[in-house]
């Protein structure tokens, strides 16, 4: 970690006992994960061995059937996904297509209530973070797939979460946009000080981005 | 030598030649200029010739005046209500899965199949005697009619969209409603505007369940159009009012079709959650609206003349009544109704075929979209407006066809045309080429490898346009009204007929009969529904 986004409050994830099924199919069970503050969690497994199920988990978006999940000691069952304060980027990265670059990023500020001047500044910090300054009208539509990335990095740090959650954002990228993205995520990652989990498939990224592997079995 | 290249690789590639191409779609383009835009042009032109100062008539006449102000009130408000409550129940329901939700959806459509003059016999018999006729039961007949429709087609749009920016927006601090209104309104909006242009002109040339229900104070455009053409004989008003409409309509659906995005559902991760309270509320309110003029048409009905319950209105529509307006027993007109719904099907499919080959395989993008436009234009004309054209087109010299017992089925032809090739021409766009081209490298000649596979993979949609056509001819009226034979009505025609006159015998046959098709209209798109497939 090279510096600390004094914005970011450092916060640590915990995770006890999880147990997801979908029907009769159990994706996860009886998983226990610790996440230090700050630190960056890659989470690795094959297909179907419940990667994105586990973030989908974390964010309220898949219904938990046994254990427990904190985040700086509150423990999320039963908050609704938009007060749980996390940062989440899509595999798909789903940007909204309606809306400019800055619009994209000023997206979580507004639902916070920033004041327009604190909504400017904090987009221009961020797009200098990812190197697109001067990108705010532009539309996310006419960006290249590494620029929509980062993008979408940005959008989801912009309200200073509590835990980033990133879903193979890379998964669409040829080998050497992947390389050298990976690079840029840690780089940007590590600057905010954001406590992270990142799920991938690729041993590679997993090393480029991570402090620290763990590993899913598919059950 | 040239030319022989281009031939050899268009052959090799399995695609069909451009000349045959554009043949076809000239073809199609030759019959909607003969059946629309020439009846049309005529009828501008008697218009501007037989008085000049037709226009100004117009305008100076405080009634017309009325009307037009009317036509325009009633269609903005109809549009208002049916859209508002469209996208209402249609968040209520998207992505709520439960047991019956598709067949409730293609029930709650019906309406929008039913003949208008059904509407009208069914307001008729549901609103209390002092709302029978007037504003309020136009506008409710004109949101009975399109509700369904709407909400089943902006409850799909939604249910189209990935789920990736509204759970994007969760994770951003939106609560559920913030972010359907950031995110998911947004992204149909372009559905919504597609829709409110086509109520809102179906509103504006509402005809039937004007002519029905709007009483001696209100009438839309196109009642005016009819009651100066037949009724007054003042084919210059009636045209200088069709042009008129025509440049409102026509400015409507371009401003309409503008605003519409172009297609790019992904569909990659739709979001599918567990039905609540509100859906069964919003489902409830949806179906109540559909069903309860439906089920008072259908009581009506039954009501016998003696205000006993029976079915005497049905056996009186094998008998002739004198005062009916109607020489032959009611039910003859189904007769008449199923010959000519069986002709302007067929019509309208093989030219739609044309319209959308060249549409999608002309190898000229101008020729791609005047393919789109000619299969358009008939909406911006409305029934009413071509009739008198055609009667005014082929009375005379050099088309004398006014007698022709195929006139109103090629004018049907043509009413149907729009809702037949919206139906195709997705399915045939989403065709790849180069499935035409892997049949051409397995032997197939350009025609077979069209028939064996563009053609087969479009067959469903092929088979939904052809029962949406016969639904749309078999309760066609406004043309009907002015070209069908006297002796030999239409059902929609008949029950105009019967429903205009006073007393309990022909009130009572005008409701079964009104049954008579409802029940036909649903059978036919109940059974076409059967080939929309999983995309539903």
């Amino acid at each position: 970690m090279t510096s600390t986004d004094p914005g970011t409050k450092a916060c640590g994830l915990q995770i006890r006992a999880l147990g997801v099924a979908f029907g009769e199919r159990t994706v996860l069970d009886d998983f226990d994960l610790d996440v230090a503050p700050g630190e960056i969690v890659v989470v690795m497994g094959p297909s179907g061995s419940g990667k994105s199920t586990l973030l989908r988990s974390i964010a309220g978006f898949t219904e938990i059937r046994t254990g427990q999940i904190d985040i700086d000691g509150i423990d999320l069952r039963g908050v609704p996904t938009h007060q749980r304060k996390l940062g989440y980027v899509f595999q798909d990265l789903a940007l909204f297509p309606h809306l400019d670059v800055g619009e994209n990023i000023a997206y979580g500020l507004h639902r916070r209530h920033e004041p327009s001047s604190v909504r400017t500044a904090r987009v221009a910090e961020l797009l200098a973070l990812i190197a697109m300054s001067g990108a705010e009208r532009r539309s996310v539509t006419t960006l290249s797939g590494g620029e929509q990335q980062r993008v979408a990095l940005a959008r989801a740090l912009a309200p200073r979460p509590r835990l980033l959650l990133l879903d193979e954002p890379l998964a669409a990228l040829d080998i050497q946009r992947k390389t050298e993205l990976a690079d840029e995520l840690r780089r940007i990652i590590t600057t905010t000080g954001v406590t992270a989990v990142h799920v991938t498939h690729d041993p590679d990224e997993a090393t480029r981005i991570g402090d620290r592997t763990v590993y899913l079995q598919p059950r | 030598m040239d030319r022989t290249i281009r031939l050899t690789a268009h052959r090799r590639l399995g695609r069909r030649p451009p000349r045959a191409t554009s043949a076809l779609a000239a073809l199609g383009a030759a019959f909607v200029g003969l059946f629309a835009l020439y009846p049309f042009a005529r009828l501008v032109w008697r218009g501007l010739s037989d008085g000049r100062g037709a226009i100004a008539d117009l305008v100076r006449s405080e009634r017309i005046r009325r009307i037009v102000w009317f036509t325009l009130w009633q269609s903005a408000v109809s549009t208002a209500v049916v859209i508002g409550l469209g996208v209402a129940i249609a968040a209520c329901l998207a992505g709520r899965s439960f047991p019956g939700k598709r067949a409730a959806l293609a029930l709650a459509a019906v309406p929008f199949t039913l003949p208008t003059v059904v509407v009208g016999t069914a307001f008729l018999a549901t609103l209390p005697s002092e709302w029978r006729q007037g504003r309020v039961a136009v506008i409710s007949a004109h949101i009975f009619f399109n509700i369904g429709i709407t909400t089943r087609t902006l409850t799909l749009a939604i249910e189209r969209l990935d789920a990736g920016p509204w759970e994007a927006a969760r994770t951003l601090g939106a609560s559920p409603f913030v972010a359907w209104r950031t995110v998911t309104l947004p992204a149909i909006r372009g559905a919504v505007v597609g829709l409110a242009g086509l109520v809102a002109t179906l509103c504006l040339t509402s005809f039937g369940v004007v002519l029905l229900l709007g009483g001696p104070r209100y009438a839309t455009v196109d009642v005016e159009i009819y009651r100066q053409a037949l009724q007054l004989s003042r084919i210059d008003r009636a045209a200088a009012l069709a042009s008129m409409q025509f440049v409102a309509i026509g400015g409507l659906l371009w401003w309409a079709g503008r605003r519409q995005p172009a297609v790019g559902a992904t569909r990659t991760r739709p979001r599918v959650v567990r039905p609540t309270l509100i859906t069964l509320c919003a489902l409830t309110v949806l179906l109540g609206m559909v069903f309860i003029p439906l089920t008072a048409l259908v009581r009506r009905s039954l009501r016998q003349p003696d205000s006993s319950l029976g079915f005497v209105n049905f056996t009186n529509l094998t008998t002739v009544r004198r005062g009916t307006g109607l020489t032959d027993p009611p039910l003859r007109s189904l007769l008449v109704s199923l010959q000519s719904t069986a002709i302007a099907t067929a019509l309208a499919v093989v030219i739609a075929l044309t319209l959308v080959i060249g549409a999608t395989r002309a190898p000229r993008p101008t020729v791609r979209r005047w393919c789109e436009r000619m299969a358009s234009l008939p909406l911006a004309v409305s029934a009413v407006s071509l009739g008198l054209g055609v009667l005014i087109a082929f009375s005379g010299r050099p088309l004398p066809w006014r007698r022709s017992p195929l006139l109103l089925p090629a004018l049907q032809a043509v009413v149907c045309l729009p809702f037949v090739v919206r139906t195709l021409l997705p399915a045939f766009a989403q065709i790849p080429v180069r499935l035409s081209d892997a049949a051409a490298t397995l032997g197939a000649s350009p025609w077979r490898a069209w028939a064996t596979v563009d053609f087969a993979i479009a067959a469903r949609a092929l088979a939904l346009a052809t029962g949406l056509g016969a639904t749309v001819a078999l309760g066609e009226f406004g043309a009907a009204s002015l070209l069908a034979r006297p002796q030999a009505p239409t059902v929609p025609v008949a029950i105009a007929r019967l429903a205009g006159r006073p007393g309990a015998v022909v009130q009572g046959q005008a409701a079964a009969l009104a049954v008579v098709l409802a029940a036909a209209a649903t059978a036919l798109i109940l059974v076409t529904e059967q080939f929309r497939g999983a995309d539903r």
